[in-house]
């Protein structure tokens, strides 16, 4: 590589790395604890420790949504949404928007036994995500600004392997005797190395999750040739608009029984109910199929007519073709939710190579400047004397 | 430096639009297919862009280095479209 291309390259990665170092630093560190948000939010909320299940009780949304629907007004909500049970959730968790303020209301129904447990109190996961997605930023535009500093992520994956020479041999140097510029210079990468596919991985899928309203929307009107409202129908599907009519509701538990027998190893982990109360009501059964590289709550997805009972839509996952598949495949990849419990580490400890190779490379640019100003002085005294 | 900056990341911008058009409308299967494939070439051609504007030798020859290709994505892109 010439020396001046080897040289516009290493400032495009110091400056750039110093221009979005700190935004970088927190979304990589909230990233990091984001793999265990589920985690964190029962941890965060006391009242789901004890809950240990009646061995004689099943399972019932039925009972959930009648639990729910003496501390709330379900039908006069569009849409509003109940977490099943899970490996680490144990309770039914309803997510509701708020009326007082934006955001949604998480509440807490026992799994085996009539009782309403409370509203969460802690928002600490929400938070942690909120500021890793969006810089808790709440309008569109907070996601647009973390899909950019993915982009800019990338641009500096991209040129700091462009300007490393010694890739392998510094991938087992660490001077640890050595200043803390050498010692930092050393880490920052070795960890860029060894989690190098890694990086590129978290880099990618996030610039594209941020950015993804903004990326499909030219080729979707290239598809569409160049019509704007078949582009915009296709991107955001329209919702079934309630008729005003009040109806009886089809029974939950056995629209999710249904669901479940639809797709072969299909796990139910979220109901979404959209017009609850009104003749056009729907019911949608999303969930997972483990050991897939599918999103979690979107891998499989039923809709029923929550009045008649009809199984309206089914979208299985595996039937995506490539693209779509590959498209499919960003969210878990990024948050490595598509695995156990081994894999929720793995990725917390390359998270935590990313985080460590944002912060090493703040720590150099200082170190680096600190030293020219050190040289400076001494060329100054130097002169004086 | 400006110049370089802004073929770079305008530049790429522009040769990422016209690239994912053309990707969008080139690869065949269903309309999510293409859409899914040109949102995603539109990332690799940005930073690809961003790197040979960066690095060109001069304004012109950055604004050359993504204009071409740029052209090249929208013409053919003009050419398949439907």
């Amino acid at each position: 590589m010439k020396q001046r291309t080897h040289k516009i390259l290493y400032d495009v990665h110091s400056w750039l790395g110093v221009g979005i170092g700190l935004i970088l630093y927190v979304i990589c560190f909230t990233g990091t604890l984001t793999v265990f948000r589920d985690e964190i939010r029962v941890w965060s909320n006391p009242m789901l420790w004890a809950i240990k299940s009646n061995g004689d009780a099943v399972p019932s949304l039925d009972r959930a949504v009648g639990v729910f629907d003496r501390h709330y007004d379900l039908s006069s909500a569009a849409q509003w949404a109940i977490r099943l049970p899970g490996r680490v959730n144990p309770a039914y968790e309803l997510l509701i928007p708020a009326k007082e303020r934006p955001g949604l209301v998480r509440a807490y129904a026992h799994p085996s036994r009539d009782l309403f447990m409370g509203e969460s109190n802690n928002q600490i996961a929400d938070f942690i995500f909120s500021l890793h997605a969006n810089l808790s930023l709440r309008s569109r535009w907070g996601r647009y600004l973390v899909g950019f500093t993915g982009v800019a992520l990338l641009l500096l994956i991209v040129t700091g392997v462009f300007i490393h020479r010694h890739i392998f041999r510094d991938l087992f140097t660490m001077r640890w005797t050595h200043s803390t510029r050498l010692v930092t210079a050393d880490a920052h990468k070795a960890t860029a190395t060894w989690a190098l596919l890694f990086h590129l991985m978290m880099a990618f899928s996030g610039a594209f999750l941020g950015l993804k309203n903004l990326l499909i929307f030219p080729p979707a009107l290239a598809e569409h040739g160049g019509d704007l409202s078949a582009a915009q129908k296709q991107l955001s599907p329209s919702r079934v608009k309630p008729s005003g009519e009040a109806a009886p509701m089809a029974g939950a538990d056995a629209l999710l029984n249904r669901a479940r027998a639809e797709v072969p190893g299909f796990i139910p982990t979220l109901a979404v109910f959209q017009n609850w109360g009104d003749a056009n009501a729907r019911l949608t059964i999303s969930g997972s199929l483990p050991g897939r590289l599918l999103p979690k709550n979107e891998a499989v997805r039923v809709t029923f007519d929550a009045v008649g009972g009809e199984r309206l839509e089914t979208e299985n996952g595996l039937l995506h073709s490539g693209w779509r598949r590959i498209y499919d495949a960003m969210m878990p990849l990024h948050y490595g939710d598509y695995g156990g419990i081994g894999l929720q580490v793995f990725y917390f400890l390359f998270g935590i190579a990313t985080t460590t190779l944002t912060w090493t490379g703040i720590v150099i640019w200082i170190e680096r400047r600190k030293g020219l100003t050190a040289a400076r002085v001494r060329i100054r005294e130097r002169r004086d004397v | 430096m400006i110049a370089l900056i802004s073929a770079g990341l305008i530049g790429g911008l522009l040769m990422a639009v016209a690239g994912s058009a053309f990707v969008a409308l080139a690869v065949s299967g269903s309309e999510w297919d293409g859409i899914i494939a040109g949102a995603m070439t539109t990332l690799v051609l940005w930073i690809t862009g961003m790197l040979l504007g960066f690095t060109a030798p001069g304004a012109w020859a950055a604004w050359r280095r993504v204009g071409i290709p740029a052209l090249l994505f929208a013409i053919g892109a003009a050419l398949l479209f439907p």
